[in-house]
């Protein structure tokens, strides 16, 4: 456990460093985040105050919240799934696969650290952009730690996911249909643009079965005054779903390693 | 002039014979860009069951937008898919095999490739529009149209963004980040955004004239606007092929 626990560090440590290598992509993912706030937040404000007063919340709040769902979103990499692809495509998975440490295991502590650099470098970031350009701090305190403690589960679920999107090339010919569906149901199941009160019943209903809603609806929850009982329920089904995906890693990590043994890649 | 459209018909048959031995890869693709344009645009549907209006425009003009997004970045990328591989050969070097052939370098590079997911995405348009856009059958051959002349402004902002790797060289990804925002704003509702921001999606991310203006046209078309968005196609490709030059002579140089 202990040598796990320090390979998690060693990995981790590296995608942080990875991250604040390249000042360029750090800065071009800020850019695309302030233009999604930006035009979305533009929009959110052209709304006629009435159809905002029968959920009763505010454009403030509107803006807070799909910042937040964006800025979860941000702190994992699209991308990640192209790596692992590649690597197995290449054949550099391979040969990672025969070292004692389990590739899957690198691959999440090493994405892992570069959420948390993603955090660090564009938190301060997204709290100011949003604080101005919705006017106001609609975060309370109880919200802010809600958050804090929603992201690292976020990160985890869908980092989760890139690395069995990525793999699946191994059965698939390619992993970007997949990849496009996850992403998009990200947006779609996950609420990203708007709160989920927006569905219709039967749609939340279902939401709720799925572990989208842990990934980005439930950290945007915390920009709106919900009933108590939406955030209890939220941070348990997001504790379930983290606790699943990280079995489902563990599960899928043995399926593709009897796939690359069985040579039928 | 024969000539050269004789070899870049080549080219394009070329590209499509590519497709026969994977038929299935094809339409899987295709299949699956479909079904996620047709998932995010359930969002919109989503917004406008919630939301009476933005600014006098509903689902039906965002249909028609989403539309013409899509036809634009799917005829793009079909036919013109090189235009992506640009910044990757600036960084490794295969643009060298562009520059010493007896061609025009940029046609040849923009033709060298075809995505097959975009058929996707050109699929998804008439769907989108059909079902959604409450179009007239009069209004069709205008938002063919207007789609024809996006499908130009989107080629062109993509070829000044992948060029940019002529100065920015090992960052391919900030090229791919620039493409994603072209994507993102051009599949958003910009009626009735503030000053910033129409400055923005009128000049360095053109938006504006990829969709806005398109979807504005078919709505309430006017000559003046029509003109506008004419020039602007003109004046994108024109800065496009000089942007491409500039960056090729100083690749040239450096070699």
């Amino acid at each position: 456990m202990r040598r796990k626990w320090e390979l998690f560090l060693a990995s981790s440590r590296m995608g942080f460093k990875n991250v604040l290598a390249d000042k360029i992509l750090i800065a071009g993912s800020f850019l695309i985040y302030a233009m999604i706030v930006i035009l979305y937040g533009g929009l959110i404000k052209l709304i006629p105050d009435a159809d905002l007063a029968v959920y009763g919340f505010s454009h403030a709040q509107m803006i807070w919240y799909i910042g937040t769902t964006e800025f979860i979103l941000f702190t994992s990499s699209s991308w990640s799934f192209k790596e692992v692809q590649g690597d197995f495509t290449s054949g550099e998975a391979h040969l990672r696969i025969l070292r004692p440490a389990s590739y899957a295991f690198v691959r999440f502590s090493f994405w892992s650290g570069e959420s948390l650099a993603r955090v660090v470098i564009l938190f301060p970031l997204y709290f100011i952009l949003i604080g101005w350009f919705s006017g106001e701090f609609v975060l309370s305190w109880i919200g802010f730690l809600g958050l804090l403690l929603s992201m690292p589960l976020a990160a985890l679920m869908m980092n989760c996911g890139a690395y069995i999107i990525g793999a699946s090339c191994l059965w698939f010919v390619q992993s970007e249909p997949a990849a496009w569906i996850w992403q998009k149901s990200i947006f779609l199941l996950g609420a990203m643009l708007w709160p989920l009160v927006f569905y219709p019943v039967w749609a939340q209903n279902i939401v709720w079965m799925l572990p989208f809603h842990g990934i980005l609806a439930h950290g945007g929850n915390w920009a709106l005054d919900l009933p108590m009982q939406t955030y209890v329920f939220g941070f348990i089904n997001q504790i379930i779903w983290a606790v699943l995906s990280l079995w489902g890693l563990r599960r899928f990590d043995r399926l593709v390693l009897r796939r690359v043994q069985s040579g039928e890649t | 002039m024969k000539d050269f459209l004789t070899y870049h018909w080549a080219l394009m048959r070329a590209n499509m014979l590519s497709y026969a031995p994977e038929k299935k890869r094809l339409f899987i693709m295709s299949f699956f860009m479909m079904v996620q344009n047709a998932m995010f645009f359930v969002l919109w549907g989503i917004f406008f069951g919630s939301v009476s209006e933005v600014k006098g425009w509903q689902l039906e003009d965002v249909a028609r937008m989403y539309g013409i997004v899509a036809f634009s970045v799917g005829a793009s990328l079909f036919f013109f898919n090189g235009v992506r591989s640009i910044a990757y050969r600036i960084n490794d070097g295969t643009l060298d095999g562009f520059i010493t052939k007896p061609r025009a370098v940029l046609p040849a590079l923009l033709m060298s490739s075809s995505l097959p997911a975009s058929i996707g995405d050109m699929a998804f348009a008439p769907i989108v529009w059909i079902t959604f856009g409450n179009l007239a059958w009069g209004e069709v051959p205008l938002l063919l149209f207007v789609s024809l002349i996006s499908v130009v402004i989107f080629l062109s902002m993509t070829i000044i963004i992948f060029s940019a790797a002529f100065w920015l060289k090992g960052q391919t990804r900030f090229s791919e980040q620039l493409f994603e925002m072209l994507i993102i704003s051009s599949s958003m509702i910009l009626r009735g955004q503030p000053f910033g921001v129409r400055l923005v999606i009128f000049t360095i991310l053109p938006a504006g004239f990829i969709t806005y203006l398109p979807t504005q046209l078919v709505r309430d078309y006017d000559g003046v606007t029509m003109a506008v968005l004419l020039a602007a196609a003109l004046f994108y490709a024109g800065l496009a092929t000089l942007i491409f030059k500039a960056g090729l002579r100083r690749y040239s140089h450096s070699l």
